[in-house]
């Protein structure tokens, strides 16, 4: 597996955010008060951008283990059966596009952010990891868990390489 | 088409569309994963940075039953659109809307959510105040931003290599939350040419919309081509909000091009 510099995944992340309408998100260490650039991310459906599916950039996949022991588990996988009625009632996949698009945005804060990847302490405080590593404990199935890890995996093409793996994270079961 | 006849189909198919979306938020919130991934906690700080005086407000939308309150009223507020066609009822829906998508930290469902924004502001431009020139502003408002949406989406394609080669569709359609390998395999093994004219086809129909306006009535025909254009994106990537949101935005792009042509 290849470990890409920060700018290779920076241009990386871009392509591919892109294509789901991800928008860049700035986040730095974390300060008190308003700040506009926060709200704007909030609101930023209001400014819209327009760029869909511009390039076929990286596929993302997020890994899961219960201890750095052991194996990481088949990627969660966000494939959808095609049903019937959809075009009118989707939930289940606008859901899980919806969930998609967290690593991708992850992956983009990480590759936009001046923090150091091995710096897990800091990093594990944005949002987008934060709900990153709830939605893998969601999908992280195993019969005893106290802790977990979370990895991300990047493909493109023939080559696959890893953008981050977490420290060991709380699981709710206990 | 008459600005009279667009305001009417745009508003109940905006109601419906918009009651629809609710009850799809709905279901989510009762399956339970939103309130475990997009959560109060999880998002805390930002909320702290944006919303330092709403966090009240933010705390109420972050729990169960006051985001399915915001849900319940949109489908209300949709329904009686459906019915009536109120303009009032979009500013409503505009913060409805708003909310359901603060609620996962800005966009639920990226794309689709920015047009239906632009469908909203250009209703309420239309209806809120009597007037056949806000009426026609409104319905060009809602042109204007529908046209730069394919015209745009179609000037970053074209520039990138994979889509003048072909090769883009593919990538895309493995990268799908369908499973398309029966297609991707059908296209390789008999069809091989098909994904360069697909692509190109793509290409041409987003760089050829604006001529729309000037098409006279070759543009129920440019209507048509995008209901096939976005069908064939929900039957292969499934994206069922982005074909309603684009549907909507038809009537006033075919009234903009009738006055245009008088």
């Amino acid at each position: 597996m290849v470990r890409k510099s920060r700018g290779d995944r920076k241009s990386d992340c871009e392509l591919v955010t892109r294509g789901f309408g991800a928008q860049k998100h700035r986040e730095c260490m974390p300060q008190n008060g308003f700040q506009l650039q926060a709200l704007l991310h909030w609101l930023r459906l209001l400014f819209p951008k327009w760029n869909f599916f511009d390039r076929p950039g990286l596929s993302f996949s997020l890994w899961t283990r219960s201890s750095h022991l052991e194996d990481w588990k088949s990627p969660l996988s966000f494939k959808q059966p095609r049903r019937f009625g959809s075009l009118f009632f989707n939930p289940r996949l606008n859901q899980a596009l919806a969930q998609k698009t967290l690593i991708e945005q992850f992956c983009l804060d990480l590759a936009e952010s001046d923090l150091d990847p091995n710096d897990k302490g800091v990093v594990e405080q944005l949002a987008s990891f934060r709900m990153l590593s709830s939605l893998a404990r969601l999908g992280h199935d195993s019969p005893e868990p106290t802790a977990f890890q979370l990895k991300i995996v990047g493909q493109r093409k023939n080559e696959t390489f890893e953008i981050y793996e977490s420290s060991n994270l709380v699981s709710e079961k206990q | 088409m008459s600005p009279e006849l667009a305001v009417f189909l745009t508003t109940r198919f905006l109601g419906l569309v918009l009651s629809m979306q609710a009850i799809e938020m709905l279901w989510l919130s009762r399956a339970g994963a939103i309130s475990k991934i997009w959560t109060y906690e999880n998002l805390r700080d930002e909320i702290q940075k944006a919303f330092p005086f709403l966090e009240g407000m933010m705390k109420i939308l972050f729990s169960k039953k006051g985001f399915e309150a915001v849900v319940i009223l949109q489908f209300l507020i949709g329904m009686m659109t459906l019915l009536l066609g109120q303009g009032f009822f979009f500013i409503g829906l505009f913060c409805t809307h708003l909310l359901i998508n603060l609620r996962f930290f800005g966009s639920f469902n990226g794309g689709s959510d920015s047009m239906v924004f632009v469908l909203v502001t250009g209703v309420l431009i239309s209806t809120l105040v009597p007037s056949p020139e806000l009426e026609k502003l409104g319905l060009i408002y809602i042109t204007i931003h529908a046209l730069i949406s394919y015209f745009k989406a179609g000037l970053v394609k074209v520039t990138q290599p994979e889509w003048r080669n072909g090769t883009a569709l593919s990538t895309f359609l493995s990268q799908s939350v369908y499973d398309n390998g029966p297609i991707l395999a059908r296209l390789k093994n008999h069809y091989s040419l098909m994904p360069l004219i697909l692509a190109w086809t793509v290409l041409l129909f987003e760089l050829g919309m604006p001529t729309v306006l000037f098409s006279g009535n070759y543009a129920w025909i440019y209507f048509g081509m995008a209901i096939l254009f976005h069908f064939s994106i929900y039957l292969t990537l499934g994206l069922n909000r982005f074909f309603w949101a684009w549907m909507c935005s038809w009537p006033a792009i075919l009234c903009t091009a009738s006055l245009i042509q008088k």
